[in-house]
């Protein structure tokens, strides 16, 4: 079902409203310009996927955000540990660069964005489909890039092998922060996209 | 110690089979996951699965779809691919296991024990003995499993880089 045309057309439209409202909010949060681009919206296949996400070999910290709801998804927010300490100093308003290990503060800093990102998200369905997503407190994790990426996919895909991603990238432009979101789609939460497409 | 730098290297997905021959160097990351290597000293080839649940029935679509994904069909599995590709019994082969931690610590099933005990099983089924193994803790792996000798380097997040 996830394969229709107008299917994939609701996944990228949420992504990208739902990324324009995130924008937003981080940018007033950081005051400082925050650009966030939805990189790609795409079914894939569970080993295809994580090959490419395992050749990566970073050290990441990330946050992981259930929605639930009217439907029920799955967000992950990450970026590179020297990463979350920029976060950190941009949220706590000092110089950037005052953070210089990772510590509470940085990992807080990573919760705080993922929070913000998946109520953005939250609000979009909210706002503009009717649709009732409550996110859950974030789960932080500092690990490697794979190893997070597995236990984001563990409890969605026991019965599946194909997997919808919705993969953006936000950059704080001054900065240079590259930062990764992905948003999975769980059990008969594509009735919800089927909605969605229907009323477009 | 480092991870080896080479130009030839395979990366293991979830669920995910590579069987290859010396020089190559096959490598994962591992979460809850469990990789199994299978190694055959004299023809230097093996291979690596990276099984992402304990069970599944036997003759099952899921099972049939995704071998590798569940220990109880993964292990067979990589055993006959090494045997295709390569024309290797399990009689000459050896094993190393690796991951199977508990990231997530609100999860009530401890998943990465389960795909532990269920890919033991699976070699002691087959006659495959287990020569090494560093599983459980709660954070991640990165394994790199030579096939030039067979060794393995494997770092838990963390930690620092061990050899098997």
């Amino acid at each position: 079902m996830l394969n229709e045309p107008r299917i994939n057309k609701a996944i990228k439209m949420v992504a990208k409203l739902s990324i324009d409202k995130g924008s937003q909010v981080f940018s007033k949060l950081i005051k400082t310009g925050a650009r966030i681009d939805m990189e790609n919206a795409f079914l894939g296949d569970l080993t295809t996927v994580t090959e490419d996400i395992n050749r990566q070999n970073t050290s990441v910290v990330g946050a992981i955000i259930n929605l639930v709801g009217d439907a029920n998804f799955k967000f992950l927010f990450y970026v590179q540990i020297e990463d979350s300490m920029i976060l950190a100093d941009l949220m706590l308003k000092r110089e950037v660069g005052t953070t210089k290990e990772f510590d509470i503060y940085a990992s807080s800093a990573v919760q705080e964005v993922g929070n913000i990102l998946a109520s953005a998200i939250s609000g979009v369905f909210a706002s503009d489909f009717s649709i009732n997503l409550k996110p859950t407190p974030p789960v932080v994790i500092n690990d490697f890039v794979g190893s997070l990426f597995q236990e984001f996919l563990l409890s969605s895909v026991g019965e599946k092998n194909e997997i919808l991603i919705i993969e953006s990238c936000f950059h704080i432009v001054r900065n240079n922060i590259h930062a990764h979101m992905f948003l999975l789609p769980l059990g008969d939460s594509e009735k919800v996209l089927s909605y969605i497409a229907n009323t477009m | 110690m480092d991870f080896y730098q080479v130009d030839q290297k395979l990366i293991v997905g979830i669920a995910d089979i590579k069987v290859a021959k010396a020089p190559y160097v096959i490598e994962t990351n591992l979460g809850s996951c469990i990789a199994v290597c299978l190694y055959a000293q004299e023809e230097k080839a093996g291979g690596m699965v990276h099984i992402m649940m304990p069970y599944a029935e036997e003759n099952s679509e899921q099972a049939r779809q995704k071998k590798a994904k569940y220990a109880n069909t993964a292990i067979p599995e990589l055993i006959h691919q090494m045997k295709i590709k390569f024309g290797i019994d399990a009689q000459k082969l050896k094993a190393k296991m690796f991951g199977g931690g508990k990231i997530l610590k609100d999860f009530t099933i401890n998943i990465g024990e389960l795909n532990e005990q269920a890919s033991r099983e699976a070699l002691r089924l087959v006659g495959i003995p287990i020569l090494a193994a560093k599983t459980g803790g709660e954070k991640g792996y990165r394994v790199a499993f030579n096939l030039e000798d067979g060794k393995v380097r494997c770092q838990r997040f963390g930690d620092t880089i061990e050899e098997f």
